[in-house]
């Protein structure tokens, strides 16, 4: 992949954890694709030892290829902010 | 003319001084200082209609009259000329003359309202040039051209003492201004868009200790015009030093259970923007987390948004020396303050879920949402409750369907619910009464969301809790009805039978339990279940809490408490929501569970 800031659009956090929490190997496997994409980044890795979960800098464009590639295995969502009601 | 004092006009409609926003009469004979900031008045035109075999009234006629009412001033008589027979109406006579007069608003649109037939009565409207026309097109605020406009003002106390930190917002043609003010209680607010006779409003929000305040059509001068706020002490007698207990605990009947029923033994969470322990009422709380700083173990006292202190304050406030303003349902629950805000995000909400379950919470009050989804959350939250830890979540103030987490059917959901007369008519509160949604003095405030998730309601209007610096604010909103039921989820856990030792295993089964036990002390108000779920949980109606005060869940179990039976209140005669209510009835067990197993899964 080589989508970046200016074709991509504005980065935005996305968090990112496994679908089945204990296999980290498709974590694993996502912060591999992340280091090709151009202007991506791990904002901080989070969760329980057993439940791994990442934040990262990403396009939302290269979110949506990111979860065409690894949607069945690791749900990639928008860290959305929260508002205190 | 109308007087905005707000010593005159701020009151509230009850009379009960313990808890309502009626002025307290003993401080009456206080000094008082003559703000500078009146209504403004406005500019009506009143003539003559012609109508075809009537004969038009005299303009003589229509300046007497106008003449004769003490509060209306007349300006000027304009007799328009060169029209003939273009002008409506046309024909012999003319435009007939036009009397030009100032009066309040409210007078003026009295006198539109009951003028005959045969004369017009229309305000004298501002005319603005052909540019501001395209806001009526697009609806849409834009900055309007043109040189900002200082608006000078100064927010003072009942005795004139200024108010620092108090934050003043301008509302003009274009976007509203905003400002702070300083250690003389002043502030200049720059708006855009046209002259002072174009602010529409000024809203004024204290620091803290005085109720807020709304100025209408203000007449503002040049110089520095002077807005004054009335002290929570004018209106609750012996504010802050003497016992006081909000109308929403009062509402729950906190007031009438055995006083020893305290929350000790139950741990609380509290997801929220931290909470500053210094205040005299929440030395108790001394543990914490905050999320937004590297999970600090300290940071979470420092609370720059008040929010987190204000819900602590209705949770678990403690009588405290001369302080005695608030009383928290839980004032010997442990507390934990997980700090998320500012700029809490899914991440850190799911760490402070985490972190939850890790310390073995029993209750989670949640005052936050989101617009957006979270799988991920929505996963923490059934972990959550699997574990034993109960949330309570707001509904949201969007006015609109339940928001995020609050839509889940793992969590309990709360909406707001507001009663009339316990706050000044002139405060931003007022602004939450929507006419068509009052039953008797309850009301659903028009921020609420709504929806089938919404499992119960709490006082949501008008809360006055504890906020940074030792002081106390009244504020709105769901997240100020969810501490309600978070405090009462407390003592129940607590100190009701249900919850006693082999129950105390924190699992699914017992926030089951616990939301069926708050489900069934329901008193529904309003008769509309979208937005009040099955009502207010009332303490009084908690079998097996208020017959037999328990010292705390150490004590030996009695015999296993029924469920209860939801119950229902008397609607308010000619209520918008009659047709909804549900006569006043019980529901055999069985069937209650059904209904909320059904809600829960979001079938209904």
């Amino acid at each position: 992949m080589t989508d970046n800031l200016a074709t991509g659009g504005s980065s935005d956090e996305f968090i990112v954890a496994g679908r089945s929490p204990s296999d980290t190997s498709h974590l694993t496997a996502f912060e591999d694709a992340l280091k090709t994409i151009a202007g991506a980044s791990i904002v901080s890795r989070g969760g329980r030892p057993d439940q791994p979960h990442l934040v990262v800098n990403l396009t939302s464009r290269d979110a949506e290829q990111l979860k065409s590639r690894f949607g069945t295995a690791l749900i990639i969502e928008r860290n959305a902010k929260l508002s205190p009601f | 003319m109308a007087d905005n004092n707000a010593s005159d006009n701020s009151s509230g409609k009850g009379a009960n001084g313990r808890g309502n926003a009626a002025p307290n009469k003993t401080d009456a004979a206080s000094p008082t200082v003559e703000p500078t900031v009146k209504a403004r008045r406005s500019r009506f035109l009143v003539a003559a209609r012609p109508l075809p075999g009537v004969q038009p009234m005299a303009v003589d006629a229509i300046a007497t009259t106008l003449n004769n009412m003490p509060d209306v001033q007349i300006i000027k008589q304009v007799k328009p000329s060169g029209f003939g027979a273009l002008s409506a109406g046309g024909g012999g006579g003319g435009m007939p003359e036009i009397v030009v007069a100032e009066m309040d608003p409210a007078r003026g649109a009295a006198l539109r309202a009951s003028a005959p037939p045969n004369v017009i009565v229309e305000h004298d409207a501002l005319l603005r040039h052909a540019d501001d026309l395209s806001m009526a097109f697009n609806n849409a605020m834009t900055m309007q051209p043109g040189i900002g406009i200082d608006v000078r003002l100064r927010v003072a106390g009942a005795n004139g003492q200024p108010l620092p930190k108090a934050t003043v917002y301008v509302y003009g043609l274009g976007f509203p201004g905003q400002g702070v003010t300083d250690d003389k209680g002043e502030v200049t607010v720059t708006v855009f868009g046209g002259p002072l006779e174009t602010i529409q409003a000024i809203y004024v929000k204290p620091m803290a200790n005085y109720w807020d305040r709304m100025f209408e059509r203000p007449a503002l001068s040049d110089g520095i015009n002077t807005l004054q706020l009335q002290p929570f002490a004018a209106t609750f007698q012996g504010f802050p030093g003497a016992p006081y207990v909000g109308w929403g605990q009062q509402l729950m009947k906190l007031d009438q259970i055995d006083p020893s029923l305290t929350g000790q033994g139950v741990k609380v969470g509290i997801i929220d923007s931290g909470c500053d322990s210094s205040h005299p009422q929440l030395t108790h709380v001394t543990r914490g987390m905050d999320f937004t700083n590297n999970k600090d173990g300290a940071s979470w006292t420092r609370d720059t948004m008040s929010h987190g202190t204000h819900c602590a304050g209705i949770i678990t406030a403690a009588l405290s020396g001369q302080m005695k303003a608030v009383r928290g349902f839980a004032p010997m629950a442990e507390v934990h303050a997980l700090k998320v805000f500012p700029g809490g995000r899914f991440s850190d909400l799911i760490d402070a879920l985490d972190q939850a379950i890790a310390r073995g919470l029993d209750v989670v009050n949640m005052s936050l949402g989101s617009s957006e989804q979270s799988e991920l959350v929505a996963h923490k939250l059934i972990e959550a409750r699997q574990n034993g830890v109960a949330c309570i979540v707001a509904a949201g103030n969007a006015s609109g369907p339940v928001q995020f987490p609050g839509n889940q059917p793992s969590v309990l959901t709360v909406s707001a619910i507001g009663k009339l007369g316990e706050f000044p008519d002139d405060s931003y509160h007022a602004r939450t009464v929507v006419p068509n949604m009052v039953a008797g003095a309850m009301f659903s405030p028009r921020f609420t969301c709504f929806g089938p998730q919404v499992a119960v309601a709490g006082p949501g209007v008008a809360i006055l809790s504890t906020v940074p610096g030792g002081g106390y604010a009244a504020w709105d909103g769901t997240s100020m009805a969810t501490p309600h039921i978070t405090g009462m989820a407390a003592l129940l856990l607590a100190h009701h039978p249900m919850f006693r030792d082999a129950a105390k295993t924190r699992n699914e089964q017992r926030v089951s339990q616990l939301y069926q036990l708050l489900a069934s002390a329901g008193v529904r108000y309003l008769g509309d279940p979208t937005r009040e779920g099955v009502g207010v949980p009332d303490l009084q109606r908690v079998a097996g809490l208020s017959a037999a005060p328990q010292a705390g869940n150490m004590a030996t179990a009695s015999a296993a408490p029924s469920l209860g039976n939801v119950s229902f209140g008397v609607p308010f005669q000619g209520s918008p929501f009659a047709n909804a209510f549900l006569q006043p009835q019980t529901i055999h067990p069985a069937l209650l569970q059904s209904f909320l197993q059904m809600r829960n899964a979001g079938l209904i």
